[in-house]
């Protein structure tokens, strides 16, 4: 009996990379990660990670709310904004941003006292690839797995749990 | 002869740009001084009563009318605005034929500067109307970005700031080469802040790179919209609202000449779009021409659908630092003890 095989094309299709797209990011702002990064961490995910997913966008206006470092946007729209120059000065922490930059960052203060968060080397990009990109694709696969529906398929906190546990895992494994 | 009224203000800046707004579209400036700051021509109740029909009351009241759309007809109309923060006078208001009010998007920030308003009632009232105002399932995906290019003066940019939070922007640059916003003295900052009612406007002001700090490598839009009160196509009839992508040019002619600007610096394309006026020479108010095309971009952005009456937004979830509680900047510094924005730092 022949054994069942994948279409060659379609066996292709599930392994080929979503579109990413590089835009400008807005004045001011510089990316944090370039489109060599974003493929070079899809493909160490490996295809199960990305089916379905469409496209990343680098840059590009942010929502003008807060300093918002990525988006996923169902169906499928992975977003991962520009970012100001480091090093970002701030007045504290709240304790969500202390534990979301709890790798890498660099606390310091500056002549006047402000705080200063230092981020050395290339710790802002592995926290935007590691953190903020795996983060948006944990939502992907939530979302996209239970139907490819355009509703949200799960309340927000569980959402981002599970996003998050996505992020910490790949983390892991790709250590 | 149409007359634009102020009832009772108190603040004569206010005074002399209520003039300079009636000036812009060829009515006459009266008041009703109830202050005593010795405004002219002083109108007393029973003329204002006795002369104009319609009165026309400029006021966010129960039941008033949209200026959007709003015509009306009369021998010799009066538009009447109120003090800036009382409002009109309730007998005179009660008493009036009709009254107009300007819809606003923002929640925190429901008013705005009492000239700028006149400017942007009598726009609409002496075009018949205009459009009317638009309805979308998500106007803030056709809302573009504004750059306020080169304010010359920190009160004139912190009401046009005022306006442009109470028409629905988050977000607004500044090109600030007279440096009345950013890195300023004390007593700037304190009157700029002021106009812009920094306590209630949560508006992200943000410096755009440009004057000594040109952009670096190609411009970041795809499209400028350049408002001047000069020649161009009329900003009614050009489609603004693009989405962020767009930028919608703001300059204070007042301080600079346009002619001299490289604009191709801004955009790709750059379109020079006209407010359209009815004169041409009148006391130039950077506040004013701003929120008239504040007012007609946000017209064009619309408002939200009635809630079930429109599409579905697909979901989406954000991965952002969140606001530190009880300011509106998501970046402060402490700096010498005081809290400053990140938008006053000099980056």
């Amino acid at each position: 009996m022949t054994p069942i095989v994948l279409d060659e094309s379609r066996e292709a299709a599930t392994e080929a990379l979503p579109r990413i797209v590089h835009r400008e990011p807005l004045p001011g702002h510089v990316h944090a990660v370039s489109k060599t990064e974003v493929e070079e961490l899809l493909r160490a995910l490996g295809p199960t990670a990305f089916y379905g997913l469409r496209i990343v966008e680098l840059g590009g206006p942010a929502p003008a709310r807060g300093l918002v470092l990525g988006r996923f946007e169902a169906p499928g729209r992975i977003r991962i904004f520009g970012v100001p120059p480091p090093p970002w000065r701030l007045a504290a922490l709240t304790e969500e941003t202390e534990r979301l930059l709890g790798a890498g960052a660099r606390r310091a203060r500056d002549e006047h006292g402000a705080l200063l968060l230092e981020w050395p080397g290339s710790t802002l990009r592995d926290f935007v690839l590691r953190h903020v990109l795996l983060h948006e694709i944990g939502h992907h696969l939530l979302q996209h797995h239970t139907g490819k529906r355009l509703v949200p398929i799960a309340r927000t906190r569980d959402h981002e749990a599970f996003a998050e546990r996505f992020a910490r895992r790949a983390r892991e494994r790709l250590r | 002869m149409s007359t634009l009224v102020g009832d009772g203000l108190e603040n004569p800046g206010n005074a002399s740009a209520l003039v300079a707004a009636a000036s812009m579209f060829g009515w006459d400036c009266a008041f009703l001084d109830r202050a005593g700051l010795g405004l002219a021509p002083a109108l007393t109740k029973d003329e204002l009563l006795g002369q104009f029909s319609p009165l026309l009351a400029l006021e966010n009241a129960p039941g008033a009318d949209s200026i959007h759309g709003f015509t009306f007809s009369g021998p010799r109309p009066a538009l009447l605005v109120g003090n800036e923060r009382k409002g009109i006078d309730r007998d005179l208001l009660q008493r009036a034929d009709r009254a107009v009010r300007i819809p606003l998007a923002s929640r925190r920030l429901d008013t705005i500067n009492v000239a700028a308003a006149a400017a942007v009632a009598l726009y609409y009232m002496t075009r018949g109307g205009g459009g009317k105002l638009r309805t979308r399932a998500e106007p803030n995906r056709h809302r573009p970005e504004v750059l306020f290019l080169g304010p010359g003066d920190a009160i004139e940019l912190g009401s046009a700031l005022r306006s442009a939070a109470a028409f629905g922007w988050g977000r607004v640059f500044v090109e600030d080469r007279s440096r009345v916003w950013f890195g300023t003295d004390r007593v700037m900052r304190s009157l700029g802040r002021g106009a812009a009612r920094r306590s209630r406007n949560a508006i992200h002001v943000l410096p755009f790179p440009g004057g000594d700090r040109p952009l670096a490598g190609r411009p970041v839009f795809d499209e400028a919209c350049v408002v001047t009160r000069g020649e161009g196509e009329p900003l009614h009839r050009v489609d603004v609202a693009r989405g962020p992508g767009r930028l919608l040019v703001i300059a204070d002619e007042g301080a600079l000449d346009l002619a001299r600007e490289d604009l191709g610096r801004l955009a790709r394309d750059v379109r020079v779009v006209s407010l359209d006026l009815p004169r041409s020479e009148f006391p130039y108010r950077f506040k004013l021409t701003a929120s008239i095309a504040l007012a007609e971009a946000g017209r064009q952005v619309g408002v939200r659908l009635r809630p079930g009456g429109g599409r579905a937004r697909p979901p989406f979830y954000d991965r952002a630092l969140p606001l530190l509680a009880g300011h509106a900047d998501a970046l402060l510094v402490e700096k010498r003890g005081v809290a400053v924005a990140l938008e006053d730092l000099p980056l």
